[in-house]
C-alpha cells in the first residue's frame, strides 16, 4: 500500500499548498466570501480530471503520448503564469494589509472571482488527468486487491491534511511572516512547476534536450524513497534533471524572487502617517 | 479541496462496483500484447509486430511502482526517443501503452522505481512506415543478402523517387545482421531489424526523395567490415 500511497500524497501535495496558502491569504486578508470560487475551481478541476481519466482508462478512447506530454506541459506552463501573477498580487495588497485598513481594499485591487477560481482550477488540473488516470487503474485492479485504491486514496487524503495544516499554521503568523514565507514559498512551488513543464515539452518532443542531464541523483534520491516523494510533491525536485529543466528554474526563481524581495517603490500618501517604503 | 474530495470518495466507490467488470480497455484488449512489469524483468508476451498500432497491456507484477516506455533510436544511435510511456503504474494495477510504429526495431523498457535505464526487450517491427497506411504494398522487392562481410544483392540497384521498396534481407553469415536504409540526408528511414543467422525479414520502404541513399549493418563495428553500401534514386 506503501507505493500508491506515496503517489497520493505526491500528487496532491503541490495543489494543497497552493491552496491551503490561498486559502490563508483570502482569510487573512478579509475576503473569507471569496473562497467560493476557490472551492468552485477546485471542484472542476477534480470532476473534469475524473471524468477524462475515466473516459481514456474504460473506453477505447485513447490520447497519445505526445499529446499528453504536451497537455501537461502546457498546462504546467500556464499555471506557473497564474500563480505568479496571484504571488504579485498578493504583495501588491499586502502593503494595504500592512497599514491596517482593517483588509479592505481597494475595488481596483480586489481580486475578481472568475481569477481566483481559475487559479485554483489551474493549480488543481495541471497535474488532475494524470493523478486521475493513476486513481483509476487502481480503482480497476480492486477485483484483484483493493489495497491500491485504498494506498492512494490515503495518500492523497493526507496531501490534504498537509495543506490544511499549512492553511492552519500561515493564518496564525503575523503579517509580514506569513507574507515573506508563503509568496516566497510559492515562487519556489512555481519554479518547480515551470522547470516540470519544460520536462514535459522535452518528452513530448517540442522542446529537445530530454536526454542532455545537469545532474542524476536517482540513486541518492530515489523517486519512490518517502524523502523523494516529498521533494517531487512540494519543489517538484527531479533526481533526474536535464540542463534545459534546470535552467528554467535557475532563471525562474532568481528574476522572481528579486523582484519579490525588491522593496516597492513608496505609494502616493492616502494616509498622512509616514510609511515605511519596503513593502515586504 | 476537502469538500470536492469528499464528493468525489463516492463517486470513486461507485465506480468500484462496477470498474471490476469492464474488461477495461475493452476494444484496446482485443489485441493487446501484455506485458509483465516485475522487480527485475520486462516480459513482454510478443516481440515481433507488423507496423501500425500497437497496444500493450502492462502489468505491474513488481512490488515498486513502475513506468514502461517505448524507445525509437535516436540520432545517437541509443534507443532513446520516446515513443510512448505510460508512468505510475503501481503495484497491481494494470495501465496501456498505445503506440504506432512503422518498420524497424524499438526498445520497451520497464522502469521499477520508475528510475534508471530499466530493464529493456527489443521489438522487432516490420512493415512500411505507418502513414496511416495499413498495407504493406509495395511496387517491387529486392533480394539482399547478408554475409559477414558484405551486402549483395544492391549492385546496380537504382530507385525511382516515391516507389515502395521491399527489401529482403536474407542473412548468410555467422551472427546477426541488419539492414538499415538512410536518405540523401543522412536519416534513417527504415531498416530490416537484427536478423539470425539463416533467418530472414523484410520492410517495405518508401524512396521518397531523390539522391544517393546509403544502407548498412548499424550492429557493432559490421559496417567498417564491408556491410554498407549505396544506391541511387533519380
Amino acid at each position: 500500500m506503501f507505493p500508491t500511497f506515496l503517489i497520493g500524497l505526491r500528487e496532491g501535495l503541490e495543489a494543497s499548498l497552493v491552496v491551503g496558502i490561498l486559502v490563508a491569504y483570502l482569510v487573512k486578508s478579509g475576503n473569507g466570501h471569496r473562497l467560493r470560487p476557490l472551492w468552485g475551481g477546485i471542484a472542476l478541476a477534480v470532476a473534469i480530471s475524473l471524468a477524462f481519466g475515466a473516459l481514456l482508462q474504460f473506453t477505447s478512447a485513447e490520447l497519445s503520448f505526445q499529446a499528453q506530454e504536451a497537455f501537461g506541459g502546457f498546462a504546467s506552463l500556464v499555471a506557473v503564469a497564474f500563480v505568479t501573477w496571484m504571488v504579485f498580487w498578493m504583495r501588491r495588497t499586502a502593503r494595504y494589509l500592512k497599514d491596517e485598513l482593517h483588509g479592505r481594499l481597494d475595488t481596483a485591487l480586489t481580486l475578481g472571482p472568475l481569477a481566483l477560481a481559475l487559479t485554483a482550477f489551474v493549480a488543481v488540473g495541471r497535474e488532475g488527468l494524470e493523478t486521475a488516470l493513476f486513481l483509476w487503474a487502481a480503482v480497476q485492479s480492486t477485483e484483484q486487491s483493493a489495497t491500491p485504491v485504498t494506498g492512494a486514496v490515503l495518500g492523497l487524503l493526507a496531501a490534504v491534511a498537509l495543506g490544511y495544516l499549512v492553511y492552519k499554521r500561515a493564518v496564525n503568523l503575523n503579517l509580514k511572516t506569513f507574507f515573506t514565507w508563503t509568496g516566497a514559498g510559492l515562487v519556489v512551488v512555481a519554479a518547480g512547476v515551470f522547470a516540470y513543464g519544460i520536462h514535459d515539452l522535452q518528452e513530448s518532443g517540442i522542446l529537445p534536450g530530454l536526454n542532455t542531464l545537469a545532474f542524476d541523483v536517482s540513486e541518492q534520491v530515489p523517486p519512490s524513497s518517502w524523502y523523494g516523494t516529498l521533494l517531487k510533491g512540494v519543489l517538484n525536485f527531479s533526481p533526474r534533471t536535464s540542463v534545459l529543466e534546470a535552467i528554467a528554474w535557475v532563471s525562474y526563481v532568481v528574476p522572481v524572487l528579486y523582484l519579490f524581495f525588491r522593496p516597492a517603490a513608496p505609494r502616493p500618501a492616502v494616509a498622512a502617517q509616514p510609511r515605511e517604503t519596503a513593502s515586504v | 479541496m476537502r469538500t470536492s474530495l469528499l464528493l468525489a470518495l463516492p463517486l470513486v466507490a461507485g465506480l468500484t462496483a462496477c470498474g471490476g467488470s469492464s474488461s477495461g480497455s475493452a476494444a484496446a484488449s482485443g489485441g493487446a500484447v501484455p506485458v509483465k512489469a516485475g522487480d527485475r524483468t520486462c516480459d513482454v508476451a510478443t516481440t515481433t509486430f507488423d507496423a501500425g498500432k500497437i497496444t500493450f497491456k502492462v502489468q505491474n507484477t513488481g512490488s515498486d511502482v513502475t513506468e514502461v516506455y517505448v524507445y525509437a533510436k535516436g540520432g545517437s544511435g541509443d534507443y532513446d526517443k520516446i515513443v510512448g510511456e505510460v508512468e505510475n503504474i503501481a503495484p497491481g494495477t494494470s495501465r496501456d501503452l498505445g503506440v504506432k510504429v512503422g518498420g524497424g526495431t524499438y526498445e520497451v523498457a520497464c522502469k521499477p522505481g520508475q528510475k534508471g535505464n530499466g530493464v529493456r526487450t527489443t521489438i522487432t517491427v516490420t512493415g512500411a512506415e505507418a502513414a496511416g497506411s495499413d498495407d504493406a504494398k509495395y511496387d517491387r522487392e529486392v533480394e539482399v543478402t547478408a554475409k559477414d562481410d558484405g551486402f549483395t544483392g544492391l549492385e546496380g540497384f537504382t530507385g525511382k523517387v516515391g516507389e515502395k521498396v521491399e527489401f529482403k534481407l536474407e542473412n548468410d553469415g555467422t551472427t546477426e545482421h541488419e539492414l538499415e536504409v538512410l536518405g540523401p540526408d543522412g536519416t534513417s528511414i527504415g531498416e530490416v531489424g537484427p536478423t539470425a543467422p539463416g533467418k530472414d525479414g523484410e520492410v517495405v520502404l518508401e524512396l521518397a526523395k531523390a539522391g544517393t541513399y546509403t544502407y548498412k549493418c548499424g550492429i557493432d563495428d559490421h559496417a567498417s567490415h564491408g556491410l554498407q553500401g549505396t544506391f541511387t534514386v533519380a
